[in-house]
């Protein structure tokens, strides 16, 4: 794919690309990382992580499945779910080289209140953990968030045909009660649906 | 240029960064890549830099080298194909790589969609000897293989009519070498050989000097 055709491209290639994007970016990463984990540390991590991503997979975004948004959702919630599994220490070295770690007090004061003020978010994705991976896939970006059915679709490469019916069976196998409790920051699980 | 505003903390700060010269040392590194070397060793980046995944850049070839890369493992499902092979409706025959499984297979495959091909996956830290394997072809190919990585498949395009009929595309494929803190990564490289190609010769994997272009 030709960069003309695929802005995001440039970010591989261009420091300027680059830091437009990240600025542009940053607030949805925040937000989708404190959505996730605790940890201000471990936040620092996957942030840089989703952010390297982001630059490995530049060549291959493709504007007619997604605004880069969404796309980039797509990569954090790949890095994220590879932490979980023990497997993406990949950039970590990069990481402790840099000297980005410990955090400076700043850095964990802001983290730290994103943190608290996704707490409720965290609860909805920690009881989503027992879906099947499919269903959760569409549940977290749909429901944590906000991308639409069809964006999600787009960003896991399924039909929205297909990602209307994972979300139900999602919010069918989460049961009422979370649905009626996830109201901070995200769309209650019932309207999600509708 | 009018970048968002965004207040960045310190952390942050120092990402962008980084991020920044990850980005230009890349570019360095395809700069220097683009460059012929009359002979043996080494491509690296002339940026000042030597971490990350960069630091598996493989230090490879001569003249016929046409594009290398390093890109990170990420895990897949075992029940994945390890390689696809398809040609667009335009020729150019497009190859992606979930897993260093079945380089016969993929050879056999590129095969079929036309590309005369060699294909050898390596165990970690080794690559070909590629003196004494085969000819270098002397046409220049730079600039047309195009390589990318999208989510955990590495993968690369091939141009119709790209190779000459005495053509062949020469693919290395290689786990890095053992890093301690263990991220698993591969490094490919590409050759294109006039004639025949002989049997791959595992070597150890060559050290990365980093040159400087004046």
């Amino acid at each position: 794919m030709s960069h003309s055709s695929n802005p995001i491209a440039f970010i591989a290639v261009d420091p300027d690309a680059l830091e437009a994007f990240y600025r542009e970016h940053l607030p949805t990463v925040r937000r989708f990382v404190a959505r996730r984990v605790a940890d201000p540390e471990l936040a620092a991590d996957l942030t840089a992580d989703i952010f390297l991503s982001a630059i490995d997979a530049a060549p291959g975004y493709d504007p007619s499945r997604g605004t880069p948004s969404a796309w980039l959702c797509g990569i954090a919630r790949h890095v994220v779910a590879s932490h979980h599994r023990g497997a993406a220490r990949a950039h970590r070295a990069l990481t402790r080289e840099a000297g980005r770690r410990p955090l400076q007090a700043d850095a964990i004061a802001r983290a730290q209140e994103r943190i608290d003020a996704e707490r409720e978010s965290r609860r909805m994705y920690a009881a989503m953990a027992g879906l099947p991976a499919g269903q959760r896939a569409v549940l977290e970006l749909v429901a944590l968030d906000g991308l639409s059915v069809t964006e999600a679709a787009a960003v896991l490469g399924i039909s929205p045909v297909t990602s209307r019916v994972r979300l139900h069976r999602a919010r069918q196998s989460l049961g009422s009660a979370l649905a009626q409790d996830a109201t901070t920051n995200t769309a209650p699980l019932t309207e999600v649906v509708q | 240029m009018n970048l968002p505003t965004v207040q960045l903390d310190s952390f942050e700060t120092a990402l962008l960064q980084e991020l920044r010269e990850e980005v230009a040392a890349r570019e360095a590194a395809r700069a220097a890549l683009a460059t012929p070397r009359p002979t043996g060793l080494v491509t690296a980046p002339s940026a000042p830099r030597s971490r990350g995944r960069l630091r598996w850049a493989m230090a490879t070839l001569a003249a016929a080298v046409v594009a290398m890369a390093a890109w990170i493992a990420m895990p897949t499902p075992v029940t994945a194909p390890a390689y696809a092979v398809t040609t667009t409706p335009e020729g150019t025959v497009k190859v992606t790589i979930d897993r260093l499984e079945d380089a016969a297979g993929l050879q056999r495959a590129l095969r079929e969609h036309g590309i005369s091909a060699v294909v050898d996956y390596l165990p970690g830290g080794m690559v070909c000897r590629d003196e004494g394997r085969y000819a270098q072809a002397s046409s220049d190919h730079r600039g047309l293989l195009s390589t990318a990585i999208e989510g955990s498949h590495l993968t690369f395009s091939i141009p119709r009519n790209w190779l000459a009929p005495s053509e062949t595309l020469v693919i290395s494929l290689s786990t890095s070498p053992p890093v301690a803190d263990g991220p698993a990564a591969f490094a490919m490289g590409f050759s294109v050989a006039e004639g025949a190609v002989g049997q791959c010769d595992p070597i150890p994997f060559p050290q990365v000097v980093v040159e400087t272009d004046h």
